[in-house]
């Protein structure tokens, strides 16, 4: 497996995401409304060395991607994590309609179908719920649009759809999933978790490997379930080879110092780290704490 | 099997001890789908016919609002264990039966007022009961959310009371919940309101006062039109006599007037945000808080105790409160 990137910037910054302050994500928010508030953050991470970025497929990361695309010359060799879906935008839509018609609404209803549109016909959500793996591969043509063209090198299953799909235990839906990655964008296929011992346990279990597992660890155990000490174990007996693993949410969304993160983080066997700031300042601070074996 | 539904089966499954066996749903599509991926678990395309089946101990009933008392009530006559979504009734006088029912065959019963679970207000609750704060003397209690923010089309669940919908089944439920947690059954109620904003059918707002035993006063505001909120804010403000409590689902404060060796907690405010908060949970899906009410609910039956998280008892309080604002 091609060895990953071991620092790359995240974007919870840039969506108003923040763990501790409610307050803090507004502000984040009003700020990147404006793009150009956004480069000038990548701008800095990529002066700090840094040299991948991850994105999930929300409303902003279509503008971002076209950006990114336009200055090839300038970004032509940034390496690209995407996450998929947006999973706020399915919660609502559900939650709204229902499944199907949700599902309906993304496929068939313009907003970023496109290209699938033309693929079949409308009505045939019958005969597609009797194959939920083409439905499956349709949902992921419709979101990796947006990252055509890009150096993409580990495209994710966002956490909200892995733990909620990992929790009904079926092998097939992550399976195809990796399999569809691998066959038709060429990339590795990767899952974010916040369960990370027992995907692996599952992944194991399922011969699943050669994929990438991304998670919340940090010192202060936050968001590890089902606890700090069972992700320990696990990581400290995981083959690199089969399953690189990608730590997030390293900061603890500011509950514990920089020193204290990485002191942790760099002490395990993990191969890569992605993080969220938006000064220049933090950007290099991080980037230079982060000495993974 | 709508959004919560699909979120309830994938924590519970994975519980060590539950076996999943079937599910029930009116929508043909979606018993031919997981039909196809879960092959040891039978569809029912009627509730009744899984109650029948004898292939459940108990059972999560995620229908409409206005479904709950038929689902229950048959499910208690089967001797089955109900954990049931909230709002738990559509009428108080059906809740009660309910309770009734339930205690009086000794089986688990629980209702989704899932905050219960969450890290803070339990949190809140431990700091309430060690009476760090004295006497509490009043609580402000705001439910916020841009759930409803343009002129709704009158089709969906969300524009019918009978299905849930309205400000107060959706989010007053729970803060009339939490005040049920934290301070138990009030004794009156006044100063109830309800307004419309972009609703027809259903309230948009909704306020009442409620008064306690030994004197508290609480006012609880909630409001699913408030555009300013991308993601909901549940506020909670109570003030005792030697302190007060701040907290929202971002963490809590507390205001101390004079240090608490024990506690450690110093005089003046204590900032503690969410993520200081040790929350781990078996299996994350959605938020730690669906996780344990879930369990717990399992645990309960597993455990042979009497009751669970919040009981239908509880539940029965919250929909007198309910009702009281709907017809005053």
């Amino acid at each position: 497996m091609e060895k990953l990137d071991k620092v790359i910037l995240g974007d919870n910054q840039f969506f108003g995401i923040n763990h501790r302050s409610q307050e803090k994500a507004e502000e984040m928010l009003k700020r990147f409304g404006n793009i150009d508030n956004i480069f000038e953050v990548y701008d800095n991470a990529f002066e700090c060395g840094v040299k991948a970025v991850m994105l999930n497929s929300n409303e902003k990361a279509v503008a971002i991607c076209d950006r990114f695309r336009a200055q090839k010359s300038k970004y032509g060799d940034v390496a690209w994590y995407p996450s998929i879906p947006y999973a706020y935008k399915y919660a609502n839509m559900v939650n709204e309609l229902g499944i199907f018609p949700a599902v309906n609404e993304v496929l068939f209803k313009g907003n970023t179908a496109g290209g699938v549109l033309g693929m079949i016909g409308k009505g045939t959500m019958a005969v597609m719920t009797k194959d939920a793996m083409r439905m499956m591969e349709m949902l992921i043509d419709v979101e990796y649009k947006m990252f055509r063209d890009l150096n993409v090198k580990v495209f994710f299953l966002q956490n909200i759809i892995t733990d909620l799909m990992l929790g009904y235990g079926v092998k097939e839906v992550f399976e195809h999933f990796a399999e569809y990655i691998r066959k038709k964008y060429k990339v590795t296929p990767g899952f974010v978790t916040l369960n990370l011992p027992y995907l692996k346990n599952k992944l194991e279990e399922w011969g699943i490997d050669d994929v990438v597992i991304c998670s919340s660890i940090n010192a202060a155990g936050f968001n590890m379930h089902p606890s700090k000490e069972e992700y320990e174990r696990v990581i400290a007996t995981n083959d690199p080879s089969k399953y690189q693993l990608m730590a997030m949410n390293v900061l603890a969304s500011g509950s514990i110092t920089v020193q204290q993160s990485f002191d942790y983080i760099n002490s395990l066997n993990i191969q890569s780290v992605v993080f969220g700031a938006s000064s220049k300042g933090h950007i290099k601070s991080t980037v230079e704490a982060i000495k993974l074996k | 099997m709508g959004r919560m539904g699909l979120t309830h089966y994938s924590i519970i499954n994975t519980h060590p001890a539950v076996e999943m066996t079937a599910i029930a749903d009116t929508q043909s599509m979606m018993l031919n789908m997981m039909g196809k991926y879960l092959p040891s678990v039978k569809m029912f395309d009627d509730y009744k016919d899984l109650l029948k089946s004898g292939l459940v101990d108990a059972v999560i009933v995620c229908t409409p609002s206005v479904m709950h008392y038929d689902v229950c009530k048959m499910a208690c006559e089967k001797g089955i264990n109900v954990f049931c979504e909230k709002p738990f009734t559509t009428s108080p006088a059906q809740a009660k039966e309910l309770a009734d029912m339930f205690e009086q065959k000794g089986l688990v019963n629980q209702v989704g007022y899932v905050y219960r679970f969450d890290a803070v207000f339990g949190k809140v609750k431990e700091m309430l009961g060690k009476q760090l704060i004295g006497k509490v003397v009043h609580t402000n209690v705001q439910f916020l959310s841009s759930t409803i923010s343009k002129m709704q089309p009158e089709k969906g669940w969300r524009s019918k009371r009978e299905s849930g919908g309205g400000a107060t089944y959706e989010m007053g439920s729970h803060v009339i919940d939490l005040m049920e947690f934290f301070f138990g059954k009030p004794q009156q109620i006044i100063g109830t309101m309800m307004n419309q904003v972009y609703s027809e059918a259903v309230e948009d707002i909704a306020d009442a006062q409620l008064i306690y035993e030994g004197g508290m006063s609480a006012n609880i505001h909630v409001n699913w039109s408030d555009y300013t909120f991308r993601k909901p804010m549940l506020k909670l403000d109570i003030h005792g006599t030697a302190g007060k409590i701040q907290a929202d689902l971002y963490g809590y404060k507390v205001f101390m007037r004079e240090e608490n060796v024990a506690e450690g907690l110093p005089e003046g405010w204590t900032s503690v945000p969410m993520n200081m908060i040790p929350d781990p949970c078996p299996f994350y899906v959605r938020g730690t808080s669906f996780t344990k009410q879930l369990y717990e609910f399992a645990d309960a039956i597993l455990e042979k105790r009497k009751s669970s998280g919040c009981a239908f008892r509880e539940a029965v309080d919250t929909q007198n409160v309910i009702h009281y604002i709907f017809e005053h």
